[in-house]
């Protein structure tokens, strides 16, 4: 199972921290994830299909997957997937 | 070298062991680049200004409106339409007149961040948007000086701190930009993570670790919760390549 670990606003429209999820990529694991939790849905992404993300930050094992395959990044049992708001004011 | 009023003055950081007289003396030789003067430009500047950091520019090319003043707390009421640098240094400079306090009405491009960071030995990320932080992280890693990142949302925060050549990049972890929108913040959230940022600057200068390098600071008031997340360089990276 992939650990996901949700933070901020995302772990108050799910109701967890972290939560344990067996998915072979990043679309497979954000579908289950938004399929499970309703109100992740409109903070995690703009269309289903294809399926788009909004800004927020994804790292798999602390790397961002823009830099790997983006939503078809591959997921292997024992990853660590944060997931967080990107926020920039000062 | 630190005279009888420095030792008087900064006695009770001074009496810390781990940064003592030459935690004090490394951070009175620093020049310490502030670019912006909002809200958490506002927390750092007066901390590192308190603290003793000997040369201190801050930039920011804004007047200072009304809607400021729940979170830019160097910004008072009189100095409403004033620029905010003139604002930050007669705060700044009423506070500590010991040290070296510059203010730059600027707005950071790609043609002046170079000469704008000239002489710096570190820049605190006080900025609302990704576009001047991209540049600014350009311009870090061209220089090899430290980068200490900040940002706020409502109650959140964000801090980390940056070493070209030790730890991942701004761009590693932030790819692209968002877009640019005024977003709420509550007053305290960059008082918090500015003061972070401003404890990381002087960790770093006197040599105290471990810091914010190679983790990415989460951080939430409503629910109180700091998290870590630790962050990797990314091989991939337009700015710095993994390096």
């Amino acid at each position: 199972m992939v650990t996901v670990r949700l933070f901020a606003a995302f772990r108050e429209a799910a109701g967890k921290k972290e939560v344990n999820i067996s998915a072979k990529n990043i679309e497979e694991l954000i579908r289950l994830l938004i399929a499970r939790y309703k109100k992740l849905a409109p903070l995690l992404i703009k269309n289903t299909d294809p399926l788009e993300l909004e800004d927020i930050i994804v790292l798999v094992n602390g790397r961002s997957i823009w830099y790997l395959k983006g939503v078809e990044t591959k997921l292997k049992e024992e990853d660590v997937v944060s997931i967080f708001p990107l926020i920039g004011g000062g | 070298m630190l005279s009888d009023k420095d030792l008087t003055r900064y006695d009770r950081q001074i009496k810390i062991e781990v940064f003592g007289k030459k935690g004090q003396e490394n951070l009175k030789k620093a020049h310490i680049v502030i670019a912006g003067a909002g809200g958490l430009g506002s927390s750092v500047a007066l901390y590192l200004t308190a603290a003793g950091a000997g040369h201190i520019t801050i930039i920011d090319h804004e007047n200072v409106e009304l809607s400021n003043l729940n979170r830019q707390i160097l910004h008072w009421e009189k100095d409403i339409g004033k620029s905010k640098v003139d604002s930050a240094v007669e705060k700044l400079t009423q506070l500590n007149s010991d040290i070296e306090i510059l203010g730059i009405k600027e707005k950071i491009t790609e043609e002046n961040v170079l000469s704008l960071l000239k002489g710096a030995d570190g820049v605190v990320d006080c900025l609302d948007n990704f576009k001047t932080r991209f540049i600014l992280n350009d311009a870090i890693l061209k220089l090899r000086i430290p980068f200490f990142h900040g940002a706020c949302y409502e109650f959140e925060g964000r801090a980390t701190t940056i070493i070209p050549g030790r730890t991942p990049c701004l761009r590693c972890i932030i790819p692209r930009s968002p877009p640019e929108k005024k977003v709420p913040i509550m007053g305290t959230t960059p008082g918090t993570i500015g003061t972070i940022q401003a404890t990381e600057v002087i960790k770093f200068f006197s040599g105290i670790d471990p810091l914010l390098t190679g983790k990415l600071l989460v951080y939430d008031s409503r629910y109180f919760t700091y998290e870590l997340i630790r962050i990797e360089k990314n091989p991939e990276c337009p700015s710095c390549g993994g390096q």
